[in-house]
C-alpha cells in the first residue's frame, strides 16, 4: 500500500461549530488518500462525512473552528495562500457537490457553467469549452445535450441538474474528484450511469460521500466509516463488505435491502450531548462491555483501522 | 426553445414612454426650439404664436430654454445616477464578497454618510467646486450613493450563501469571474430600478440646487428657469407660464423615472 503515490492525507482533523450550541461535527480523523484511489465515506446522515470534506476544500463558514491539517502531495492546505487554493480547487482537487437545488447559479446557460473549470484551470477559450461540456453532458446521457449546453439551469429536473453538477466536477480533469451524494435524487439507471462514469475515471482519484451502500459497493476501492463525528472503519472495500470488523459497519451492512433489512434500533447521539461517555456506539452496540466507557483508540487489524474494544 | 416573455405592466410603458419623449426632445434640442435660448429681445412678453410660452426677463424665448434645460436636467440627472450606481456597485461586490475589515469599514462609512444631511454638505460642496455640470454631478453623488450601496451589499451577501457561488469557488473559479459573471447578473434587478430612482433623485436635488442659485451657470436647466422665474416675482406678477412648465416637465420626468423604478422593485421581490 506504502508503494503507491500518497496524495491527500488528514492529520487529526477535527471540526466544530460554535455558533450558538457547540457541535463537534468532525472528530480526530485522519485518512489518506492514494492515487487512483476510489475511496468512499459512509455513514449515515449528520456522522459528518460532507462537512470532512468540506472542511479539506476550506469552505466552512466562518462559525466552524478546524483543527488538525490536510496535506495535499506534503503541502498544508490549512496554510497555503488564497491564490495557491483556488490552483489547487478545482485544478487539483474538485467537488460535486450534494443537493442540486442552488447549485448552478440560475441566469448562466448550462454549457458554460460545466465549462467553467476548463476556463479556468486548462486554458480553454469559450467555445473549446463548450464543445468539451457538450461531450461531458453527452457522456451522463442527458439527451439533446446541444440544446442542454444552450438552456439555463430551471429547465432541468433535479436528477439531470445532478448529472450535470458531476460532469462541472469532473471537467476539469483534476487528481482528486470529492463527490458529495452524487447519487442523491437519482433512479437505479441513472445511478448505474454515475457508476459507470465514475469507473471511467481511471487516472482521477475519487473520495466519494454517500449512503448508499450499494453504489459505495460497486465502486469503492477502499472504505471509511464514519459514525457520529468519528471514523470508526477503515478498510479495502471487498474486505469491509465480507467481514466488517466493527459492530457499527457490520450493523450497517446487515440493514443493506439485499441483506434482509435488518435495522439495529436506536439513533447516533446527538453532537455534543455530553452524556455520551467512551465509545459512541455503546448504547445501540449488542457486544458492548465495561471497557466502552471509555473513547476506543484506532487500531490497525490485518491492514485496516478499526476504532473498537474488541480488537485491542 | 421555449423563451419566456416578460411583458412590463402598464406603469412601466407609462415611464419609458415620458422617458422616451424627453431623451428625444433632449437630443433634438436644437431642431425644436424655435430660437437660441440666450439669444436676448424684448422682455416679459406673453405667450404668442412667436412666443409659444413668452419670453423671461432678457427677452429669452422660455420655451427654448425649456427645450435646452431638458437637456442639462437629464444628462446631470443620469451621470450622477451612473455615478452614483458605480460607487454603489464596487463597495457592494467587494464588502459584500470579501466581508472582514473591509465590509466593516464600507458599513460604517455607509451610515457616517447616511446620517450627513446631504443637501448642505451638497451646496457646501459646489461652493468650494468650480460651477458647472462636472462638479454639480460629483458634489451630488458624494452623498448619494449610501442607499444604493446598502441595498445592494445586502443582497450581494445574501448570493454569496448560495451554494453555486461556493461551489464556483471550490471549483478555482478566480474571483473577478465570480463577481462579475455570478454576482453582478444577480443584481440586475436592483440595479436597474435603483438607478431609475436615482436618476428622478439627482434630477430633483439638481432643480432644488438651481432654484437655490447654486446650479449650472450659463446652461439653462429647469430649475435654473425656475430660479429667474421667482427672482424676477413671477409668481407676483402673475407670469404662469414662466414659472408652471418647468415644475411639470421636473415632476413628469421625475415620475417617468420612478415608474419605471417602482416597477423594477416589484420584480425584484
Amino acid at each position: 500500500m506504502n508503494a503507491r503515490e500518497e496524495l491527500l492525507r488528514t492529520e487529526k482533523l477535527s471540526v466544530c461549530f460554535q455558533g450558538g450550541n457547540y457541535v463537534q461535527a468532525v472528530e480526530d480523523v485522519s485518512l489518506s488518500v492514494y492515487k487512483g484511489d476510489k475511496l468512499c465515506i459512509i455513514g449515515e446522515t449528520g456522522s459528518g462525512k460532507s462537512i470532512f470534506l468540506l472542511s479539506i476544500l476550506q469552505l466552512l463558514g466562518k462559525s466552524a473552528k478546524v483543527t488538525g491539517d490536510a496535506l495535499y502531495r506534503g503541502q498544508s492546505l490549512f496554510s497555503a495562500s488564497p491564490k495557491e487554493l483556488d490552483k489547487i480547487r478545482g485544478g487539483k482537487i474538485s467537488y460535486v457537490p450534494q443537493g442540486s437545488g442552488n447549485g448552478m447559479n440560475p441566469l448562466l446557460r448550462n454549457g458554460f457553467q460545466v465549462g467553467e473549470p476548463l476556463m479556468a484551470h486548462c486554458g480553454f477559450s469559450k467555445s473549446e469549452a463548450n464543445t468539451r461540456s457538450i461531450e461531458l453532458l453527452r457522456k451522463f446521457h442527458l439527451g439533446r445535450e446541444e440544446a442542454i449546453a444552450k438552456q439555463y439551469p430551471f429547465t432541468l429536473s433535479g436528477g439531470m441538474r445532478q448529472r450535470v453538477l458531476i460532469a462541472m466536477g469532473v471537467s476539469a480533469e483534476a487528481e482528486i474528484v470529492f463527490a458529495d451524494e452524487p447519487t442523491k435524487g437519482l433512479d437505479e439507471k441513472r445511478i448505474k450511469l454515475v457508476i459507470e462514469a465514475f469507473r471511467e475515471l481511471k487516472k482521477q482519484t475519487l473520495v466519494c460521500v454517500t449512503h448508499d451502500l450499494s453504489f459505495a459497493r460497486s465502486i469503492a476501492s477502499r472504505v471509511s466509516v464514519m459514525y457520529a463525528a468519528n471514523q470508526v472503519e477503515m478498510a479495502d472495500a471487498d474486505e469491509l463488505f465480507s467481514k466488517p470488523l466493527h459492530p457499527y459497519t457490520r450493523d450497517m451492512i446487515a440493514a443493506m435491502p439485499e441483506n434482509g433489512l435488518q435495522f439495529n434500533t436506536g439513533f447516533a447521539p446527538a453532537h455534543g450531548d455530553e452524556k455520551v461517555v467512551g465509545c459512541k456506539y455503546r448504547e445501540r452496540c449488542l457486544e458492548h462491555d465495561s471497557r466502552c466507557l471509555k473513547v476506543p483508540p484506532m487500531v490497525n487489524v490485518q491492514n485496516r483501522q478499526v476504532r473498537c474494544w474488541k480488537y485491542v | 426553445m421555449n423563451k419566456k416573455k416578460r411583458r412590463p405592466n402598464t406603469a412601466t410603458i407609462f415611464g419609458l414612454i415620458i422617458i422616451g419623449f424627453f431623451v428625444v426632445v433632449a437630443l433634438l434640442a436644437e431642431y425644436i426650439a424655435p430660437y437660441d435660448p440666450s439669444a436676448l429681445g424684448t422682455a416679459y412678453l406673453p405667450p404668442s404664436a412667436e412666443h409659444l410660452l413668452g419670453t423671461n426677463d432678457l427677452g429669452q424665448d422660455i420655451f427654448s430654454e425649456l427645450v435646452f434645460g431638458t437637456r442639462v436636467s437629464l444628462v446631470i440627472g443620469i451621470f450622477s445616477a451612473l455615478a452614483v450606481t458605480l460607487i454603489g456597485t464596487v463597495l457592494a461586490l467587494t464588502s459584500g464578497y470579501y466581508g472582514g475589515w473591509w465590509d466593516r469599514l464600507v458599513a460604517a462609512i455607509t451610515d457616517i454618510t447616511m446620517a450627513i444631511p446631504s443637501l448642505p454638505l451638497t451646496m457646501l460642496l459646489i461652493a468650494y467646486l468650480q460651477s458647472g455640470m462636472f462638479s454639480l454631478i460629483i458634489a451630488m453623488s458624494v452623498t448619494a450613493w449610501t442607499g444604493t450601496t446598502r441595498i445592494l451589499r445586502s443582497r450581494v451577501k445574501q448570493i454569496c450563501e448560495q451554494p453555486y457561488i461556493k461551489i464556483e469557488k471550490t471549483l478555482g473559479v478566480r474571483t473577478p469571474v465570480i463577481l462579475f459573471k455570478h454576482i453582478l447578473p444577480n443584481l440586475k434587478d436592483i440595479l436597474l430600478t435603483r438607478m431609475a430612482l436615482s436618476v428622478s433623485g439627482a434630477m430633483m436635488t439638481e432643480s432644488g440646487l438651481s432654484f437655490l442659485g447654486l446650479g449650472t451657470f450659463g446652461q439653462k436647466s429647469w430649475g435654473n428657469i425656475l430660479h429667474f422665474a421667482f427672482f424676477r416675482n413671477s409668481i407676483l406678477r402673475k407670469q404662469v407660464w414662466w414659472y408652471l412648465p418647468p415644475i411639470i416637465c421636473i415632476s413628469i420626468s421625475v415620475l417617468g423615472f420612478m415608474l419605471v423604478g417602482y416597477y423594477g422593485q416589484q420584480r425584484a421581490k
